[in-house]
């Protein structure tokens, strides 16, 4: 939706015209008086005066008594002169932008107007304007007198500014605009500096190792006293000056903890230099509230210029520092600290070189302004600690859970572990004993019916198939049952004697992964046992001269060229019945086919 | 006749009477084998060995008087030139490895044939090693598992050729057949098969060091 930007302007025209015609209009701003030129008298007495015309003296406004009364204090008194055409019937005001301290206005004699208490503790009204509404009748047509008894105090920039005597309608918006500048604004940035210091305390309150935030949290405290001075008027238990002493000394303090927060920030350890700011800080103050009182306005001035070498430090030291932060901080910080610094000076300037216009102090716009700004990082540097914190947490987290599981799972396999050891050694102590035992007994039988006559081969024979078979029973227990292949290399040297014998030629073929549908060490044996038997077989009836061995992943096969059997009339014969049970047993299929050329003895699975 | 001396000498520990018996007929059978001593304990084993260094060993583990792997390791330590088989009844793992481990270059069935036995132990005397299916698939895991446990150097581990060719013997293949699958010569399937046991030997040394260092018997220079 682009609009014509000139459709705007001319959405604008019947404002801008209803304003102009206003200005053309208003006789109310003809009325307004401008009032800076007087006479002006010292005198204590709080009536209105009516002492001859001889004691007055003119003056001009703005009036700084620094300058036109220097080292006078206490009540004066100001007379003005007007005339109007006509006496007005509607509501009228004076308007006084700046007064300093406190003044009470009479019009034709009549008091329209009390800016509060004149006894200590008096009310302050320095930093703020005054508005007095009166009925328009009091003022009548030709010469109008008004005379304003103002409290000032010795070298503090008393006195009075130009003001403006009108319509209360006329003179309210610029009234109006300027409380708000004046009195709105200092209480909104001290709400949210004391709020945010607070926020910071309290964050320090859990993290008591992260002294940044408390030393923000001073700060702000400090600079938030410093800020109520513009909007508090009445002052309880204080007198005047020791609500200005301890205000200026809540100034001190805050730019001492905004040094130490700044070092801290940026990781910087100078401890002497702290240490001899700190002791400034305190002796200055202290000394300063022994001097007698228009002394002390000036004197927190001279103090002053001690920090703003201080703030010029601290820029410099952000500068060196910057890559301590992030570079985003860094020119954060160092920005607002400038125009903080910046405001400070203004208000020195004028403190220490007093002019004739009552000035209108702005540090607490450089102290606001910083302490958002410091908020700001620290509450983001809070964040990605937190942020820090969670990603460590996760990441602990499924640390721990990590371990956890690698712990029970060690711990179950240690437990499989402990277990398979237990039967190991069952096992072991059980081929020991064979080996010591039966084995040694079985081999020195088998050689010694090897000497006797050959009548008694047949025992020898069994002998020796004893002890192939213990060896099978060994064999399948010692290994890996999956590892069908090396199973069967063990059993080609059983074989090989029994191939020996019968003179047959071995052809050996071993595929890379033979494994049994159901791998076990009682299936392996049995497998084992089958091979045997059809080896001892064609070793005793076939009479072949090759025997061809193949084994592969879902087959064995054993084929000779021996002289065959007839399947039907052999069936009973030759073990082969044993043969098909244990196949079946197994799982696998045993096909076998057989002719004059030969026996095939097929396994599949 | 070929003179005693310049026979192959052999000690036999066994003590089995009979089955001893039968062993020094097979090899005193042979006119290239000589049976030097044939004892029945570990005691008088080791004393036989100490007096006469024999070329080869035939040690039976279950002695009366202890292990013979204690023998097999004395003899494996020496600086003699002995080679030791160790005997068994079944060829099974316990035995084989354990007598693998402590130094042997092999084993031996009790019941062998004569032929069989004299077999072994010539080739054993001629630098080529017995070696089957066991004892391949014990050396292709302890590599394994040093190959594992120590980044050793590359000189002292398996080649791929060196597998293949435990590989197969572990299928039970014989060293004519790995000659003709592999298409190179009987004598090179040998000669891989010694340099193997020479790594073999390499890696125990190495482990025996490692061991007397954690023992703090040497003194670790690093």
């Amino acid at each position: 939706m682009a609009r014509n930007p000139f459709a705007k302007l001319f959405s604008w025209m019947p404002f801008l015209g209803l304003l102009f015609m206003g200005l053309l209009l208003s006789d109310a701003n003809a009325e307004v008086k401008r009032l800076d030129h007087g006479e002006f008298v010292f005198d204590q007495s709080q009536t209105p005066p009516t002492w001859p015309q001889s004691r007055w003296t003119p003056v001009q406004l703005p009036d700084n008594w620094d300058l036109s009364h220097p080292f006078k204090g206490g009540f004066g008194w100001y007379r003005f002169s007007f005339t109007l055409d006509r006496s007005p019937n509607d509501l009228w005001a004076v308007y006084l932008p700046r007064l300093s301290v406190n003044a009470q206005i009479f019009i034709n004699g009549q008091l329209v107007g009390s800016g509060g208490r004149f006894t200590e503790p008096v009310s302050h009204n320095s930093y703020r304007p005054s508005f007095f509404s009166f009925p328009g009748p009091l003022l009548h047509a030709g010469e109008n007198q008004i005379v304003l008894n103002l409290l000032g105090y010795a070298q503090e920039e008393s006195g009075l500014s130009p003001f403006q005597i009108g319509p209360d309608a006329t003179l309210r918006p610029a009234y109006n605009a300027r409380y708000f500048r004046e009195v709105i604004v200092p209480t909104i940035s001290f709400t949210l500096l004391l709020l945010l210091s607070f926020i910071l305390f309290i964050i320090w309150l859990r993290r008591r190792q992260e002294t940044l935030y408390l030393m923000f949290s001073l700060c702000g405290g400090f600079s938030a006293l410093y800020t109520a001075v513009f909007f508090i008027q009445e002052v309880p238990w204080l007198t005047h000056h020791q609500w200005l002493w301890l205000e200026l000394t809540a100034v001190m303090c805050y730019i001492y903890c905004l040094l130490l927060l700044i070092h801290r920030f940026v990781k910087v350890q100078r401890p002497t230099l702290e240490k001899i700011f700190l002791i400034y800080t305190t002796v200055g103050p202290f000394l300063i509230f022994l001097l007698p009182s228009p002394y002390l306005f000036r004197g927190f001035g001279l103090l002053g210029l001690g920090y703003s070498a201080i703030s010029l430090y601290i820029l410099f030291t952000i500068y060196q520092f910057r890559h301590q932060c992030l570079p985003s901080e860094t020119w954060l910080l160092f920005f607002s600290i400038l125009f903080s610094a910046l405001t400070g000076y203004h208000d020195l300037a004028y403190i220490l070189h007093a002019q004739r216009e009552i000035p209108v102090f702005i540090f607490y716009w450089g102290s606001t302004v910083l302490g958002i700004a410091i908020a700001f990082l620290l509450l983001l540097r809070f964040d990605r600690s937190l942020v820090l914190f969670e990603t460590l947490n996760r990441d602990l987290n499924s640390m721990v859970a990590e371990k956890s599981r690698t712990l029970a799972q060690s711990y179950q396999e240690r437990q499989t572990l402990e277990m398979r050891q237990a039967v190991f050694g069952e096992r072991e102590r059980i081929m020991r004993d064979l080996h010591d035992g039966l084995g040694g007994y079985l081999v020195s039988a088998l050689v010694q019916a090897e000497r006797q006559p050959p009548q008694l081969l047949p025992l020898q024979q069994t002998l020796r198939s004893a002890l192939e078979d213990l060896r099978l029973m060994i064999d399948s227990l010692d290994g890996d049952p999956t590892d069908l292949a090396t199973q069967m290399g063990s059993l080609r040297e059983r074989l090989e004697s029994l191939m020996e014998s019968s003179r047959a030629i071995l052809h050996w073929q071993v595929e890379d992964s033979p494994r049994l549908p159901f791998p076990s060490t009682s299936n392996t044996l049995q497998l084992m046992r089958m091979v045997q038997e059809i080896f001892t077989n064609i070793a005793k009836h076939s009479h072949a001269r090759h025997v061809f061995f193949s084994v592969g992943a879902h087959h064995l096969e054993v084929r000779d060229d021996g002289q065959g059997f007839d399947m039907a009339t052999t069936r009973s014969g030759r073990g082969l019945p044993h043969l098909y049970r244990r196949a079946q047993q197994l799982g696998i299929t045993l096909t076998i086919t057989s002719s004059s050329s030969g026996t095939t003895l097929h396994l599949t699975w | 006749m070929i003179p005693p001396t310049q026979r192959n000498s052999v000690l036999i520990v066994e003590d089995e009477p009979i089955t001893r018996e039968r062993l020094v007929e097979a090899i005193s059978a042979h006119p290239l084998l000589q049976v030097i001593a044939a004892t029945g304990s570990l005691r008088a084993g080791q004393e036989a060995f100490l007096a006469h260094p024999p070329r080869v060993a035939l040690i039976d583990l279950g002695l009366p008087d202890g292990s013979g792997l204690d023998l097999i390791r004395q003899i494996h330590n020496s600086q003699s030139p002995t080679e030791s088989l160790v005997l068994t009844v079944f060829g099974d793992e316990q035995h084989v490895v354990n007598a693998l481990k402590a130094g042997a270059r092999g084993y031996l069935l009790k019941d062998s044939s004569f032929t069989t036995i004299a077999d072994n132990l010539l080739m054993l005397i001629d630098g080529g090693s017995p070696i089957n299916p066991k004892v391949a698939r014990f050396l292709l895991s302890q590599f394994g598992e040093w190959e594992k446990s120590t980044p050793t150097t590359p000189q002292v581990a398996l080649t791929e050729r060196e597998k293949d060719i435990l590989n197969l013997i572990t299928k039970g293949y014989k060293r004519n057949e790995i000659a003709s699958l592999l298409n190179i010569s009987n004598n090179t399937v040998g000669t891989h098969i010694r340099r193997i046991y020479e790594k073999l030997s390499v890696h125990s040394n190495i482990e025996a060091t490692q061991e007397a260092v954690q023992l703090g018997l040497i003194k670790n220079r690093r």
